[in-house]
C-alpha cells in the first residue's frame, strides 16, 4: 500500500504564502548581497542528526539534510522526498525505495545503506544518542539497548532494518503501525554519508548532508553559515546564496538588529516586541503569524496521595482563566489551549478538552464538591513546581493564583520554582515530586499521535505523571494499526476525548509563533514547525 | 624587587589550586544531572545519560575527577565542553575580545574619568566642578543595563550609527560604545575619587614647600602634586581591571559580544562545568596580577613604599 497522500483537516492559518510588497525593491539587484542572516544559538550537541533535538541545532541540520519525507510547508502534509516509494501490505514491513540520482554533498551516491547504516548506529545503546528512542518500533532494537546497562549488546544492527539492493531496503517494526511512515520527514532519519563513521566527532561540527544547502562554516557562539548546493536533485532547490544563523545570548537584541535592518529573519519574536504590538509598527507587515506546534501544560503525578481523582484535577483546569492569562502575561503570543494537541498537527479536532478547559469558577468548586462526597481528600499544599531559568515562572504563578483566588479558603496553591531545568528533569526522571508539573511539548512530527502515545501511553518515555488508562492505551494501538488514515484520525480524536475525562495533564497554553523579517526579504514563508522555509526565501 | 617578585608569583600557584579545587566543589555540588536537562522537555534516553557521563567522569569520585582534571590542565588539555567544543577554543575566542573591551573601557576611565576629576579638583567650586559633579551623579544613578539598552536604541536603531549588535569579530570601533557604557559607573567614580584627592592634596605641606621654593606651577602640579594623587586612583584601576575582565555579562548579553563573563555565565546555567572551572581560574589568575602590577606600581610612584 503506498502511503496515504489525503489527510483530514487542514487548519487554514497553516498556508502562510505571503508574497511581498515591501518598500521599493529593485528587485533585479541580484541576490550578491552577504547571506540571509537568521538568529540561532549555540547548538547543544554535534552536528548529527541522531543526536540532535533542540531548536538551534535541529533549524540548522533541516537545511543539510533531506529525508525520505518532507512536510508539505503550507499543510504539513507529508509527501516523498527521497523516497521513491513506501509501500506495505501488512503495516509492518515497509519496503522503501529512494529515488537513484541523489547524492550527498561530497559527491558520493546515496544508496539505501546510507540509511541503515545511520539508523543503526544512531539506535545502538553504546553511542548513546539523544534520539535513540525514535527507532524503539523497529524490530530488533531491544537487541541494541539490552535492559541491562552495564551488558554489551550482541549485536550493532537492528534485525528489522534489511537491505534488498543498492536503493530498496526494507523495514519491519515490532508490530503493525499504519502511520509510521509519517515520521520519516523528521531529522534523525536523515542518511549519514561513509565519512561520518571514519570520525563522527569531526562529522559533528562539520556535517556532510544531502540537503538543499550545504555546511559552510561555524564558529563557536558566532555564527553557523550554509551555502546553497547547486546540485541538489529534489524538486524545490534553495534560491538564496547562503543562508547564516547568528548567534545571540540576548533575544531582545536579536530584535534591535532586526528591526534596524541588521538580521533579516527573526523566527520567534521576544514578549518584549509583543507588548502592546510593537512589532507591528516596528515591522508594519512583515511578520508571520501562526499556530506552531508547542503546547503549555500542567502534568500532574496522577498516581500521588491527593492528585489521583481525576474530578479534582478537572477541578483545578476549570478554575485556569486561560484566555486572560494569555493576554496579560503573553501578549497573546500563545493561546488558550482546547485540548492536547494544537494547530498545526494533522488530525488535530476542535475543542478536544471540551468544558473543562473552560474558565468557570462556581464549576469548579461544584467539581471540587463532588470529589469531597466521593471520598476525595483536597491536599493541604497543592505544588506547582516549575524550572526557573526559563520564561515560566510569570504564567506559573498566574496559574496558582488563579486557583487560590477560586478556590478560596478551601486548598492552598503554591509555585515553587527549581533553579534549573538539568535539576528539574532530573527529579522527574527519579519521580520525585508529588503535585504538579510545568511541562510543555514541541512536536516531532506535525501529527495528533505525537502528542499523545510519547506523552500518555502507560509507560511511555514521556509519560511524566504516570498517566495509565486501559481504554486510552487501546485505543491509541488501535489506531496505529489502522490502515485507513480517516478512521486512525478518528480513534486518535477519540483517545484525546479520554484524556478530558481524566485530565491527567491540564492543557494551558498551545503556542503561536510571531516571526519577523526584515525589508530586504522578498519572500519569507514558515512550516508548520515555525522554521523558515529555507529554500523558499528570497531576498529583493 | 626581583625576590619579591617572585615571592608573589610563588605565593600565586597555591592560591590558585586551592581556588580551582573550590570552584570545582563548588559547580560539582550544584544540584541536578547535567544531562538530564538536554533532552527538550521530555527525559533523555538512559544510553545516553551514560555515555555522556562516563565521557565526562560524572560518575567517578570528586577527587578522582578533580585528580584527571588537573592532570590534563596542567598538559594544557582544558577538555571538550558537554556539546563537544574544545574549551581551550572558547576561551581562546572570547578572552581577546574582553580583553579589548575591558581596555577600552579603561581607556575611557583613565581619560574622562581622571582628567575631568583632576581638573575639578584644581578648580574647586568653579562652573566646570559643578558640572562634573552633576555629571558624576547622574552616570552614578543610571543602571548600567538601562544605559546600554538605551544608548542601543538610539544609536543602533534610531540614528543608525551603529549596529545594535557586535559582530563576530568585534572590532575596536565596535567596541566603543559597549565599552563606554561599561566605563560609566567606575568613570564617575574616579572623576569623584581624583578631584577628592587632588583638593587634599592642594593643601599638603609639600604642595606648599614646591610653591614656596618658587617652582613653576606646572611642576607643581605635574611631579609633586599628581604623583602624590595617584596611589588611590592606581589602587581604583587595577580593581577595576579584574572587574572588567570578569563582570560584564549584562552588556556583553546587550550587545551580543561574546565575552568571557557570557560564557560563564551560560555554562553556569548549563551546568556544564568544563567551562566554568577553567574560566573561573583564569579570572582568579587576572585579579592576582592586576593587584600586582598596581603593588609594583606603587614603589615607583612613592619611593617610600620597598619591596624586599
Amino acid at each position: 500500500m503506498p502511503v496515504p497522500r489525503s489527510r483530514l483537516f487542514l487548519p487554514a492559518t497553516l498556508s502562510v504564502t505571503l508574497l511581498l510588497t515591501a518598500c521599493g525593491g529593485s528587485g533585479d539587484e541580484g541576490q550578491a548581497e552577504g547571506p540571509v542572516t537568521i538568529d540561532g544559538g549555540q547548538p547543544e550537541n554535534p552536528l548529527v542528526p541522531g543526536n540532535t533535538n533542540e531548536v538551534y541545532g535541529g533549524d540548522i541540520l533541516d537545511a543539510l539534510f533531506a529525508k525520505l519525507m518532507r512536510y508539505d510547508p503550507d499543510t504539513a502534509e507529508p509527501e516523498e522526498h527521497i523516497a521513491e516509494s513506501i509501500e506495505t501490505d501488512d503495516d509492518q514491513t515497509f519496503t522503501i525505495t529512494i529515488r537513484d540520482d541523489w547524492s550527498f554533498h561530497d559527491g558520493t551516491d546515496l544508496e539505501a545503506r546510507h540509511f541503515v547504516d545511520a539508523w543503526n548506529y544512531s539506535a545502538y545503546g553504546p553511542n548513546g544518542f539523544v534520539n535513540n528512542y525514535w527507532f524503539e518500533d523497529i524490530e530488533g532494537y531491544e537487541d541494541l539497548n539490552p535492559e541491562d546497562e552495564d551488558a554489551e549488546p550482541e549485536t550493532d544492527e537492528m534485525s528489522g532494518l534489511e537491505l534488498i539492493d543498492d536503493h530498496t531496503f526494507e523495514v519491519t517494526l515490532d508490530e503493525p503501525f499504519a502511520d509510521w511512515p509519517f515520521q520519516l520527514g523528521y531529522t534523525v532519519y536523515s542518511p549519514l554519508p561513509d565519512s561520518f563513521y571514519d570520525d563522527p566527532e569531526a562529522f559533528g561540527s562539520e556535517p556532510v548532508g544531502n540537503g538543499p544547502y550545504e555546511f559552510s562554516s561555524w564558529t563557536d557562539n558566532e555564527e553557523i553559515t550554509v551555502d546553497r548546493w547547486d546540485d541538489f536533485p529534489g524538486d524545490e532547490p534553495g534560491q538564496v546564496e547562503s543562508i547564516q544563523w547568528r548567534m545571540y545570548d540576548n533575544q531582545d537584541t536579536a530584535y534591535q538588529d532586526l528591526i534596524s535592518g541588521n538580521l533579516d529573519i527573526m523566527t520567534r519574536l521576544t514578549p518584549a516586541a509583543l507588548a502592546g504590538d510593537v512589532y507591528q509598527d516596528d515591522l508594519e507587515d512583515r511578520y508571520i503569524d501562526q499556530e506552531s506546534g508547542l503546547t503549555y501544560s500542567a502534568t500532574i503525578t496522577t498516581e500521588a496521595d491527593g492528585y489521583d481523582d481525576p474530578t479534582f484535577r478537572q477541578a483545578l483546569s476549570m478554575a485556569v482563566d486561560r484566555d486572560e492569562l494569555a493576554e496579560q502575561i503573553f501578549n497573546d503570543g500563545q493561546e488558550a489551549a482546547d485540548g492536547w494537541a494544537t494547530g498545526a498537527a494533522v488530525g488535530y479536532q476542535d475543542d478536544a478538552c471540551g468544558e473543562y478547559c473552560t474558565y468557570d469558577p462556581d464549576r469548579a468548586n461544584e467539581l471540587l464538591d463532588e470529589a469531597e462526597d466521593g471520598g476525595f481528600e483536597v491536599p493541604e499544599e497543592v505544588d506547582f513546581y516549575f524550572n526557573d531559568d526559563a520564561e515560566h515562572r510569570e504564567w506559573v504563578e498566574a496559574v496558582v493564583t488563579n486557583w487560590n483566588q477560586v478556590f478560596e479558603g478551601r486548598l492552598e496553591a503554591n509555585a515553587v520554582p527549581v533553579p534549573t531545568f538539568g535539576e528539574f528533569r532530573e527529579n522527574i526522571n527519579n519521580r520525585e515530586y508529588d503535585g504538579i508539573l510545568r511541562t510543555g511539548w514541541q512536536m516531532d512530527y506535525p501529527h495528533l499521535e505525537n502528542f499523545l502515545s510519547p506523552l500518555f501511553v502507560t509507560g511511555a518515555a514521556s509519560n511524566d505523571g504516570d498517566y495509565s488508562n486501559e481504554e486510552f492505551d487501546e485505543l491509541v494501538a488501535e489506531a496505529k494499526q489502522s490502515s485507513d488514515e480517516d478512521e486512525a484520525n478518528e480513534l486518535y480524536q477519540e483517545a484525546e476525548r479520554v484524556l478530558a475525562e481524566d485530565m491527567p495533564t491540564i492543557p494551558i497554553f498551545a503556542g503561536r509563533t510571531i516571526s519577523g523579517y526584515s525589508d530586504r526579504m522578498d519572500n519569507m514563508e514558515v512550516n508548520p514547525f515555525g522554521v523558515p522555509v529555507y529554500e523558499r526565501l528570497t531576498v529583493q | 624587587m626581583g625576590r619579591y617578585l617572585l615571592r608573589r608569583l610563588l605565593q600565586a600557584v597555591p592560591v590558585l589550586f586551592g581556588t580551582t579545587f573550590l570552584i570545582y566543589v563548588v559547580v560539582w555540588q550544584l544540584p541536578g544531572d547535567p544531562f538530564a536537562g538536554r533532552c527538550g522537555d521530555r527525559a533523555c534516553p538512559d544510553a545516553f545519560v551514560n555515555a555522556m557521563n562516563e565521557q565526562f567522569r560524572l560518575d567517578e569520585p570528586l577527587l578522582v575527577q578533580y585528580g584527571h582534571y588537573i592532570a590534563n590542565m596542567l598538559q594544557g588539555d582544558l577538555g571538550l565542553t558537554y556539546n563537544m567544543v574544545p574549551v581551550t577554543d572558547l576561551i581562546a575566542q572570547a578572552a581577546p575580545i574582553t580583553l579589548r573591551l575591558a581596555l577600552v573601557a579603561l581607556a575611557f576611565e583613565v581619560v574622562i574619568g581622571v582628567v575631568a576629576g583632576v581638573l575639578s579638583g584644581l578648580r574647586r567650586n568653579s562652573f566646570f566642578d559643578n558640572l562634573v559633579f552633576v555629571s558624576t551623579l547622574l552616570a552614578l544613578s543610571i543602571p548600567t543595563f538601562v544605559l546600554g539598552r538605551f544608548l542601543q536604541w538610539l544609536l543602533g536603531v534610531q540614528w543608525g550609527i551603529i549596529t545594535p549588535s557586535v559582530s563576530g569579530e568585534a572590532t575596536w570601533g565596535e567596541l566603543i560604545v559597549p565599552g563606554i557604557v561599561i566605563a560609566t559607573t567606575t568613570t564617575a567614580i574616579l572623576a569623584r575619587l581624583a578631584r577628592t584627592t587632588i583638593a587634599e592634596n592642594l593643601r599638603a605641606d609639600y604642595v606648599r614647600t614646591a610653591i614656596a621654593k618658587g617652582m613653576p606651577p606646572h611642576r607643581v602640579i605635574g611631579v609633586h602634586l599628581l604623583r602624590n594623587s595617584m596611589i588611590p586612583i592606581i589602587t581604583l584601576i587595577g580593581l577595576d581591571l579584574g572587574t572588567l575582565m570578569v563582570g560584564a555579562v549584562v552588556t556583553e548579553g546587550i550587545f551580543n559580544i561574546n565575552g568571557l563573563g557570557g560564557l560563564v555565565y551560560d555554562h553556569v546555567m548549563r551546568l556544564d562545568s568544563t567551562v566554568v572551572v577553567p574560566v573561573a581560574t583564569l579570572f582568579v589568575l587576572i585579579y592576582i596580577l592586576a593587584n600586582l602590577v598596581v603593588d609594583l606600581i606603587y614603589g615607583l610612584l612613592d619611593p617610600r613604599i620597598r619591596y624586599e
